[in-house]
Formats: C-alpha cells, sequence, structure tokens
C-alpha cells in the first residue's frame, strides 16, 4: 500500500506523520530534537512507520517542513510550515479562518481562505518574546516547568501586570515580583497575560477571522489560551494533539503532490 | 481627577476637547477657540495594543498615544505637532489608514535656527491653525485670543516661579508632589491651571528638603515611581530639561509683539533649545550648564526614552560636553509605565556615590 | 599649496585613476555565470569603475575642491555650481552594509553612546567619523555638512551631531511635511526661501560665486538623469522583466550621489540603451519568471545577494520599488519657470514627505502598472518614517487589488537584527501563498 508522509522538524521537537491514500493517520511519532536534524527526523519517521506497520519504501511522498525542513532525509520537498500549519488545520477544521501557532522559535497568525490556502500573515520578529521560548525560560524561573505554567495560572487570584515582554527583563521582573511576596500562580498568570497582548497583535496583523485555531505547543497552554481568547473576545478551538498539526498538513501535502498531474 | 474624568466635565460645561499628541503648539489658539487641549503622553492605555499597528522600534509615548486613541476617549478633535518621525507617521495613520473620523489637526514647528523665512513659516502655521478651528468650533469673539495670549503669559509666569523657587531651594517639595503638580497643566484649563500653580507655589514655601542637587533631561520624569524612588534615596530633583515639562515655558518672560498670533509665535520661539527642532548641541549644552549653575545641581540626570531618536542622537555628546565643564551626568534608559527596574536605581545610586 | 592640490586632483581625476582601475578590472577573473540568472548587466563594470573612481578620488579632494556632505533628499544642484566634492553618508553606510562591515562600524558609535536603537545608517557613519575606518578607503572630513529633512528627521540630528564632531558649518533644508488636504502653498514656499537665504552660506564655505548658468546646468543635468532612471525602471514593466528590483538598488547609486554631474547623465544613457535591447532581445533577468512583486523600503544591503538567490529560486522577481523610483517620481516638477520653485517642488513632494494616503495610491499605481503578484515590505528597524504604517497598508493594498503581502523585519545595514532562517522561512511561505 502507498503511503504519504510528512516530517516537520522544529527546534524543540521532531513529528512525524504517516497517511494512506485517502488520508487516514497509519503513523505518528514525536521525538525531541537533538543537534542532529537528519537523524532526528529519520528516527521520527521510522518510528511513525513502525506504528503504521508500513515499510519505507511504501512513502511514496515525503514533505519535510518546520525549521530543520531541508534536512530531513529522502524528502521529495520541503514545505515552509506556515502553509504546513494551514493545511494540517483546514483538514481538522474545514472551516476554520484563522489560525494562531505558538511553537518553540516562532509564533504566526495566519489567515485562511477556503482549503486551507494561506492569505497572509505575520510572524514575532528576531526576538523571543511571544514565542514558546520565553515561557519556557519564565516557567524556569517560576519553578513551575513547562507543562505546570498552565495550570498554574489557572489557579490566579488576582491580576499582577508585568510590563515588559522581552525575555530577559521579563525574567527579572518576575523575580522582583516572587522576591515581593506574590504567588506564583498570579505571576504565571501575568506572564501568559503579558504574552497574550503580544499574540493579539500579531493577528491584528494578520487580520482577525473566525473560526479560529491554537495550534503548537502553545495550545497545550489553557491559562495561555484563556488570555488570548480574553483579549481578542474570541474562542479558539484546539485539535487533539496540536502539536502535529504542521507534520499533517506537510503529509496532507504529500498525499497532494502525489495526485497532481505533474509535481514540480 | 483623571485626564478622562476632566476632559468629560469640561463637554459637559460646553467646551471641546483637544486631544493634543507631544510636543509644541501654540495652545492660546485652541483656548480662545474655547478648546481645552488635553495632552497625550503617557496615558494609562496598555502600549501593547499598539502592536497591531506599530513596529517593534517605536517609542512608548507613540505606542500608548495610539493605544488611547483608539479607545475612543471623549475628546471632540486630534491635533498633531509635528515632533519627530514616529508622530509623523502617526499623524497620517490614523486618518488615512485606520479610519479616524475625527477632525485632524496638525502643527509644524520649522526646525532650526529660525532665519527670516523660519519665522514667517511659523506665522503662518500659527494662522492656519486659527483657521482650521474656526471650521472645527466656529469663530470666537474678537477679544477672545487676546486673553487667551494674556492666560499664556500667566501660566508661563506662574510656571516659571515655581521653578526659580524650587531651583533657589525655596519649595518644600518632594519631586514626585512637584511634578504631580506641575503635569497638571497638560490638561487643565489655564486659568485653573496658574490658579493651582500659584497655591502650590504658597502652600510649598520652605527649605528644599535635603539631597543631592540634581538636574533632569530627557523626555518625561518616567516612570513616575522613579520620582519616588528619587525621594526615598535623598536625591533632590532642582530643575529640568523635559520635553514636556522645563522645555515647555520661556525662562525668561519673553518681549511680545502686540498682535495676539504674533505673540503666539513669539511665544514659540522663546522656548528653550529643543532638539526635535534641531536645536544645535551648544545651545543645550549652554543652556543645561544655566539650569545646573542656578540650582546648585551636582549633576545630570538623562532619562532616555527607549527609540527616541531626538533625544538619543544628541545625549552621548551632551554628557560628554557636561562632564568636560565639570558636571558629572549619567544616561539611563528608561520607559513611562510600570516600575522604575532595580538595575536601574542601583546604576544610580553608584553614579551618586562616585560624585565628587 | 592649493595649486598643488589641484594639480594633484586633476591628474588623478583624468589620468591616474581611470589606468589604475582599468588595470585592475583586467587582472579581475570573470565570475562563473549562475543559472538562476540571465546574463549579467554589462553596466555594471562601467558602474564600478564610476564608483570606484567617486570614491578613491575623494581623498584628493581635500584642499582642491571643498568638501560637502549631504543627504540623499537634499537639492544638490545648488552645490554643483560651487564645485563641492559631494559625499554621501547614507551611500557610504549602505556600502559598509553591502560589505557586511556595518555591523562592526556602527559599534564604534556605540562605543560612545549612541544608542544601537538608532538608525543604523547614522551609527555606521558616525563610526566612520570616529575611527577613520570605511571599506572604500580613507574619506576627507567634510567642510559643509547639506541636509534636507524631506526624507526623515533622522539626518537633522544625526548632521547635527556631525557638525558638532567635525566643528564645520551645517546647513537644514526643513521641508514641511505635506498633510493631503492641507495647502502645499506656504510649505514649499518656506522650502524655497530656505535654499534662497542659503546660498550666501554655501558661497562663504566655497570661496566662490554661485553663477546662475552653471546652476541651471546642474538643474538641467539632474533632470536628464532623473528622466533616464525612471525610462531604465520602465522597461521593468516588459514580461520577463529585463532587471530585477535588486539590480536596480545597486544601479541607483549615481543618481543618488552623482546626480547634476555630466559622468552620471552618460551612464543612465548607457544602461537605458542596455535594457531596452534587453527587452527586445527577450533576454530576462531571472530566466524562471513566474511572480511579479513590489518592494517597499529601502535595501536589505548585508543580504541583497542572498534575497535575489532565494527570489529567483521561487521565480519570484521584484519588478518595482517606492524606493527605487524615488528619484524619479518628481522630476517633472523640475520645470518650473523660477528654478528654485522647480528645486522646492522636486524635493519638497517626495512621497516620504507625503502622507500614508499618497503611498497607498502610489503603491496602488505601482502594482497595476508593473502587474504584480505580491508585495513585499520590509519593515527597517532604523527607519521609522518608511515602516511605520506598513503593517495597515497590507490591508489597504488587499481590499483593492487581488495581492499577497508579506512583511520582512530587517534592516539596511545592520545584520544583527538579522534572522537568515527566519527570513527564509518567510519568504518561502509567502512564495507558496502565490502559488496556491
Amino acid at each position: 500500500m502507498d503511503c504519504f508522509a510528512g516530517v516537520d522538524v522544529g527546534s524543540q521537537a521532531a513529528k512525524a506523520v504517516v497517511l494512506d491514500g485517502e488520508g487516514r493517520l497509519l503513523g505518528r511519532a514525536l521525538l525531541d530534537t537533538g543537534p542532529d536534524f537528519g537523524r532526528s527526523a529519520r528516527r521520527a519517521l521510522e518510528e511513525a512507520l513502525s506504528q503504521a506497520g508500513a515499510p519505507r519504501e511504501s512513502v511514496r511522498v515525503l514533505v519535510g517542513t518546520g525549521y530543520g525542513r531541508a534536512s530531513v532525509p529522502g524528502a521529495h520537498r520541503a514545505i515552509t510550515e506556515i502553509t504546513c500549519h494551514a493545511r494540517g488545520v483546514a483538514w481538522l477544521f474545514p472551516e476554520a479562518r484563522l489560525l494562531l501557532d505558538v511553537g518553540g522559535q516562532d509564533s504566526k497568525a495566519v489567515r485562511l481562505g477556503p482549503g486551507g490556502k494561506v492569505e497572509g500573515f505575520a510572524m514575532n520578529d528576531k526576538c523571543a518574546a511571544g514565542t514558546g521560548k520565553f515561557l519556557s525560560v519564565l516557567a524556569q524561573s517560576l519553578g513551575t516547568g513547562i507543562e505546570g505554567l498552565g495550570p498554574a495560572g489557572l489557579r490566579a487570584s488576582k491580576e499582577l501586570h508585568l510590563s515588559s515582554t522581552c525575555t530577559v527583563f521579563a525574567e527579572s521582573e518576575v523575580i522582583s515580583l516572587l522576591s515581593r511576596g506574590e504567588s506564583v500562580p498570579d505571576v504565571a498568570h501575568a506572564v501568559h497575560a503579558a504574552m497574550a497582548r503580544r499574540l493579539v497583535g500579531l493577528v491584528r496583523q494578520a487580520g482577525l477571522q473566525e473560526p479560529a485555531v491554537f495550534t503548537g505547543g502553545g495550545a497545550l497552554n489553557a491559562d495561555l489560551v484563556r488570555s488570548v481568547e480574553g483579549a481578542l473576545g474570541i474562542r479558539f478551538r484546539i485539535p487533539e494533539e496540536p502539536a502535529f498539526t504542521g507534520a499533517l498538513g506537510a503529509a496532507l501535502l504529500a498525499r497532494e503532490a502525489a495526485l497532481a498531474p505533474s509535481p514540480r | 481627577m483623571s485626564r478622562r474624568a476632566y476632559a468629560e466635565a469640561q463637554r459637559a460645561a460646553g467646551r471641546l476637547v483637544a486631544a493634543v499628541l507631544p510636543a509644541r503648539y501654540p495652545p492660546e489658539v485652541l483656548w480662545a477657540h474655547d478648546v481645552v487641549p488635553v495632552e497625550v503622553w503617557d496615558p494609562p492605555a496598555p502600549a501593547e495594543v499598539a502592536g497591531a499597528h506599530l513596529p517593534p522600534m517605536v517609542c512608548s509615548v507613540v505606542r500608548r498615544g495610539l493605544a488611547l486613541l483608539s479607545a475612543s476617549p471623549p475628546v471632540d478633535l486630534l491635533l498633531f505637532p509635528h515632533t519627530c518621525d514616529s508622530l509623523q507617521n502617526l499623524s497620517t495613520l490614523l486618518p488615512d489608514l485606520l479610519g479616524e473620523r475625527r477632525p485632524c489637526l496638525f502643527f509644524y514647528p520649522p526646525r532650526g535656527p529660525a532665519g527670516d523665512c523660519g519665522r514667517a513659516f511659523l506665522l503662518e502655521e500659527v494662522r492656519s491653525l486659527f483657521r482650521n478651528l474656526d471650521a472645527v468650533a466656529g469663530e470666537p469673539p474678537p477679544h477672545r485670543l487676546r486673553e487667551a495670549v494674556r492666560w499664556a503669559r500667566e501660566r508661563d509666569e506662574a510656571l516659571r516661579g515655581l521653578y526659580d523657587a524650587r531651583a533657589r531651594g525655596q519649595l518644600d517639595a518632594p519631586a514626585e508632589e512637584f511634578y504631580r503638580a506641575v503635569r497638571r497643566t497638560e490638561y487643565l484649563w489655564p486659568e485653573e491651571a496658574s490658579e493651582e500653580l500659584l497655591a502650590f507655589r504658597r502652600e510649598r514655601a520652605g527649605r528644599r528638603p535635603a539631597g543631592v542637587p540634581l538636574v533632569l533631561s530627557g523626555v518625561l520624569p518616567a516612570p513616575m515611581d522613579f520620582l519616588r524612588r528619587l525621594d526615598e534615596r535623598g536625591l533632590a530633583v532642582v530643575e529640568d530639561d523635559f520635553l514636556g515639562l522645563g522645555r515647555r515655558f520661556p525662562r525668561r518672560a519673553p518681549d511680545l509683539p502686540d498682535d495676539p498670533l504674533e505673540a503666539a509665535a513669539g511665544r514659540l520661539l522663546a522656548l528653550p533649545p529643543c532638539p526635535t527642532q534641531g536645536a544645535p548641541h551648544s545651545s543645550r549644552l549652554a543652556f543645561l550648564e544655566e539650569l545646573a549653575r542656578r540650582s546648585s545641581a551636582r549633576a545630570v540626570v538623562f532619562l532616555a526614552l527607549k527609540f527616541c531618536e531626538p533625544e538619543l542622537f544628541d545625549i552621548p555628546f551632551l554628557a560628554e560636553g557636561l562632564r568636560e565643564r565639570g558636571l558629572p551626568a549619567l544616561v539611563l534608559e528608561t520607559e513611562p509605565g510600570g516600575e522604575t527596574p532595580a538595575a536601574l536605581l542601583t546604576r544610580l545610586e553608584a553614579f551618586v556615590e562616585s560624585l565628587p | 599649496m592649493t595649486l598643488v592640490r589641484e594639480a594633484r586632483y586633476r591628474l588623478m581625476k583624468d589620468l591616474v585613476l581611470p589606468a589604475a582601475l582599468r588595470a585592475r578590472e583586467g587582472r579581475r577573473r570573470a565570475r562563473k555565470a549562475d543559472p538562476l540568472f540571465g546574463p549579467p548587466l554589462k553596466s555594471g563594470a562601467e558602474l564600478k569603475r564610476i564608483m570606484a573612481r567617486h570614491y578613491a578620488l575623494a581623498r584628493y579632494a581635500k584642499g582642491a575642491r571643498p568638501v560637502a556632505y549631504v543627504t540623499s533628499g537634499a537639492p544638490v544642484e545648488l552645490l554643483r555650481p560651487l564645485g563641492f566634492y559631494t559625499l554621501y553618508p547614507e551611500n557610504h553606510s549602505a556600502l559598509c552594509g553591502a560589505r557586511k562591515v556595518g555591523d562592526r562600524m556602527a559599534l564604534h558609535a556605540e562605543a560612545r553612546g549612541f544608542s544601537p536603537d538608532l538608525c543604523s545608517y547614522a551609527r555606521i557613519d558616525l563610526g566612520h567619523a570616529f575611527s577613520g575606518e570605511s571599506p572604500a578607503g580613507e574619506l576627507p572630513p567634510p567642510d559643509l555638512l547639506f541636509c534636507t529633512t524631506n526624507i526623515c528627521q533622522t539626518v537633522m540630528y544625526w548632521f547635527k551631531a556631525l557638525a558638532h564632531h567635525h566643528r564645520v558649518p551645517l546647513v537644514v533644508l526643513d521641508t514641511p511635511y505635506l498633510h493631503g488636504g492641507r495647502e502645499e502653498g506656504p510649505a514649499l514656499r518656506y522650502f524655497r526661501d530656505q535654499m534662497v537665504e542659503a546660498v550666501p552660506r554655501l558661497e562663504r564655505v566655497a570661496c566662490r560665486d554661485f553663477e546662475e548658468g552653471r546652476f541651471l546646468a546642474a538643474l538641467e543635468s539632474s533632470r536628464r538623469a532623473s528622466l533616464l532612471w525612471g525610462k531604465v525602471l520602465e522597461t521593468l514593466k516588459a514580461r520577463p522583466a529585463p532587471l530585477t528590483i535588486f539590480d536596480a538598488f545597486v544601479h541607483l547609486m549615481p543618481v543618488v550621489s552623482l546626480r547634476g554631474l555630466p559622468v552620471c547623465e552618460r551612464y543612465y544613457e548607457g544602461l537605458l540603451a542596455e535594457a531596452e535591447e534587453r527587452v527586445r532581445r527577450g533576454v530576462a533577468a531571472v530566466p524562471g519568471e513566474r511572480f511579479r512583486l513590489l518592494w517597499d523600503n529601502i535595501a536589505i544591503w548585508f543580504a541583497l545577494g542572498s534575497l535575489a538567490r532565494l527570489f529567483a529560486r521561487a521565480g519570484a522577481v521584484p519588478v518595482a520599488a517606492t524606493y527605487t523610483h524615488a528619484w524619479a517620481e518628481t522630476v517633472q516638477d523640475l520645470e518650473e519657470t523660477d528654478p528654485f520653485d522647480g528645486l522646492a517642488k522636486a524635493y519638497g513632494r517626495i512621497f516620504l514627505n507625503r502622507d500614508l494616503a499618497h503611498r497607498r495610491d502610489l503603491l496602488l499605481t505601482l502594482a497595476r502598472e508593473y502587474g504584480v503578484h505580491g508585495v513585499v515590505f520590509h519593515s527597517a528597524r532604523s527607519c521609522k518614517p518608511y515602516s511605520i504604517g506598513q503593517y495597515d497598508m497590507r490591508g489597504a493594498l488587499e481590499a483593492q487589488l487581488p495581492l499577497r503581502t508579506v512583511v520582512l523585519e530587517a534592516d539596511m545595514a545592520d545584520g544583527r537584527v538579522w534572522s537568515e532562517a527566519q527570513a527564509e522561512t518567510r519568504l518561502q511561505a509567502f512564495f507558496e501563498s502565490l502559488e496556491r
């Protein structure tokens, strides 16, 4: 049986998705990205294939995406994560018109047309403010770990203001709030509120439309999602496994490339 | 009372309210039309909201200004003096791309040492602002402008009196209170403002609180808690060269022409040297030195507003020039809003400890 | 003394430098053709010669000619009849950016307290003033600083700092910003009057009289060069385009910094002939032209080559830019009967000195005339007047034309704010969105 694969090599994790010709999910895998992108990509693909019970030769088209998209061994094409995320989201939520993705190094807001067509997008500037990196640095200062940051924020009992969205300055602000005796949940919530203000700027630049979908690692942080929702006055849909949207989109594009008359 | 509440009360009383962005304009022309200029410097609007419209290298004064103006404040018109590139673009962004429908007026103070044609152009700008206000607020009765010129003179005198008293050590007011009082002139009707300033001076007559005397320079004394930190550390602000404060009233009573529009223009020409109008380093240095001398200040502290080009371009040579003249200078990068970062206060303390 | 210097200057200008540059060219091996691009422009060699001679000769100008540092939007025609040797700090900073030494030079200014948030052109130039370093060899200090605020206020702050450092006179020509709906007359008259007022100061620095005949000749030469430049840009309307805007960024140098001199006109006659010939023969700058793009803002000098390849690989060809257009946009205004009125209009009404409604219309006109599919907005960290408003400009354009747009956060000369991988992702995604 022919299958189609997408591998998304991000700065934090490598994700692989394998689909059959109908677009049904056969296997998927997520691994931490090591220093060697090519190796991480290969291992993620192997694991997804073994879950699918399919040999490597059965992959008719392989698409690489993400930061390490050019390093996916044997990939037929490299497509950016913006296009892939859009495609993946449209498959999961065909009516989606906006995508907000908060990843490790990049955050992006993408305005979607029918079929997951990218109509416009905006991304964070070079610095880490507004990306997953911002959260992981501050989670460390708060001692919650990245997974604990969201639940902590949800327990907040008052609104604190974090004025800095620069990662370095925000870190020292967090430390001084804690030393002043503010609680970890309140500070965690303030971190999410500061991050949400950045993300709102991105969404407005791209153009706010509904329905909207939240993906990437950031979508797993319920307090962050809630803060952005509050600031924008909308509700997001969240895929069951938001980390896989990019790889899914890549696999879908692989399948389309195979079906198209003459791939470029 | 907040500026918003004041603006609402003024409108209820039948006046029009203009949101005025920094920095230099002839207020007389607005007053004459019964328009209250409420200045927008560092409103408590969240600056991040502006992220959708402004790229990251725009200062927080402009970001907060945009955030405030897009949150429908109780104002009837907007006035944009042309102060810098960022405010220039804000003044066109709002009406041209963001659909601002309230009347937008512009005022361009000429740059460079005012030659004959600069003075002529300034007068033409004052006239044109007056005519444009006629269209928005109706023509004022003829004596009104003359009256407004008098209010400006009285307010300038009150400010000068207060500043002089502080410089001579005859004002018993901590910095935070001083600037709270003075900054009310950014929105109060001029007669109220003058009265308040005079009252403040009377009530606070006395010996300056002990402390190392400093001159501050920059855009604004911000964040506000910075002033409290100075007071706590036994540092006394005795003069300032802030764009929004000490640089916005003539330091000596100018001899003004009789024609009221010419007087309004003449008052602007008599303001202290300012980088937004291209004042050369030499004149700014002379001004800072004079401020320090008359107030017996021991040092000058620049509160550099991040991304503010007119201020930031001048500071290195000003600080160098002051040091050459025996006046120690310190540069601190600040942002209005929030709290003063601890590291910045540490630098300030270390600087004061190192003063001869 | 002056006579000796004058003789040396002429000798270098007419004999030594041309011969030396020809000899150097002879030694240089031809670079291998890149299959992504069409045949290189032959005018490129002439451009190199002209600019190399311009910078090399500068060091012999001191003492033989009064030296002026000039901003790119200043009416340099006023300086030509007085024999000034003109150097353009913006051009020099762009050169430093392109040679990838911008960051290093800016550090000299930052070490003196100039904030890294300030304009990179200015920081590089002040870094040059403090260190004397330059990839163009030794440049003479100025006798005059000549600055016009029609492009930004930054140049005024920057030239003020130069004036303080070099202790030389600064002439600022102030050009009030033109808001649509406001009368232009007083602002342009004010600009005109300042030029007239400035002439005696310029004469004093140059120790020479301002001769009207020479002034008119410079004006006419400048007008012809701008017209020719405009025609060169118009050849990019052809499909495929005979050159790209990335080429135009480089070939822009003479009209920026040698305007009003015969060499400038001659250069564009040659370039225009070559571009027209390429159109006739159907020579494509990028053989696989698929998408035509409009570029907004200054070039990203340090990444120009890598961007050109990235665009070409996707068959994306930038065919128009507001930036290159600026030196042709208002040339017809020079035809006024009063030469000072003509200058005031031509220099006072450039798009950077006009509101964003005008900018939107200019972008729409260029997009239509050049048949573009998308717009690349370079948000230049250094350049506030050019960059503030671009976010909302995207929507304003998309509402009128079926365009895709992208914002690229970068800088014209400071590579430290640039992330190659991030920009690549963004542009590739943009090209992908054009595709589908």
